[in-house]
């Protein structure tokens, strides 16, 4: 019998840190875009998800990952980036943004929702 | 009439460059869809937020196979980041199957261009596009031609 989906959310996606063996990921599936904020606060569960070892093989990934957000000016579905280490290709850190936006500003989310509520 | 060879090399920092280097990798899965009759579409959003194409490489190519929901990615480094031989590839899965309907099979591959390079993305194009080989078959065969590559450096 197939699994039964969860209820989908217009904005989906989801940070994982792959290769060699490791397979950790950290969701998001929420009715309002993902703030800048909030991704990096996910970025970084799944950076002390993952043992030292696997953290240490990906630092210069993450950190490649954490700019990408930091300079975002919002991202719209679908995309996927790969922060890939330099010699093993598979061993990496991927964005996945499969539905709706993703790093938004807080400010641009207080905005929009003061416009729809008012 | 003398001929002009684009030099490929500068394709990060000019757009003209960047759009002909992309428009080789489409040259080439055209070729492949003409010679075997298939349909593809893109599946990720190639702009930005402000509307601009997105540019960077990560990918500067991809598509997608409907009928047999495999999708190609190419992520293409600058020379000066990388040897200019290198080129490296493995199978991943894009989407949760906890909450999308479907998830796709997609062929990753890294690489510096070069002539070589192009041969081997076609001959992998097709394995994987055309004649649909399991996957298990096709890790071995990246796995494979990676390491001869990896020699012959």
């Amino acid at each position: 019998m197939s699994k039964k989906k969860k209820k989908r959310k217009e904005h989906r996606g989801r940070w994982q840190a792959q290769g060699g063996g490791l397979e950790e990921s950290e969701s998001w599936a929420q009715d309002e875009p993902l703030s800048k904020e909030d991704g990096l606060k996910l970025l970084n569960k799944l950076k002390e998800k993952i043992s030292d070892k696997e953290r240490e093989k990906r630092e210069k990934l993450f950190e490649q990952a954490e700019r990408f957000v930091e300079n975002a000016q919002g991202v719209q579905a679908t995309k996927i980036k790969s922060f890939a280490d330099a010699e093993d290709k598979r061993i990496r850190v991927d964005l996945e943004i499969r539905s709706g936006w993703a790093f938004v500003c807080l400010l641009i989310l207080v905005v929009a929702a003061y416009f729809l509520l008012f | 009439m003398v001929v002009q060879e684009i030099s490929y090399a500068n394709f990060m920092d000019n757009s003209i460059v960047y759009d002909a280097m992309q428009m080789l990798w489409y040259d080439l899965l055209n070729s492949l869809a003409l010679k075997h009759d298939f349909a593809y579409k893109p599946y990720l959003n190639s702009l930005l937020a402000n509307g601009e194409k997105d540019r960077d490489a990560n990918p500067i190519f991809n598509t997608f196979i409907q009928e047999s929901n495999r999708a190609v990615r190419i992520i293409q480094i600058p020379e000066e980041e990388q040897q200019a031989t290198h080129i490296q590839a493995y199978l991943n899965v894009f989407g949760d199957e906890e909450y999308d309907e479907k998830v796709i099979d997609e062929l990753v591959i890294h690489l510096v261009y070069s002539e070589t390079a192009r041969n081997l993305t076609k001959d992998w194009m097709k394995a994987w596009l055309v004649d649909g080989i399991e996957k298990e078959e096709m890790e071995t065969l990246l796995e494979e031609q990676s390491l001869l590559l990896e020699e012959a450096a």
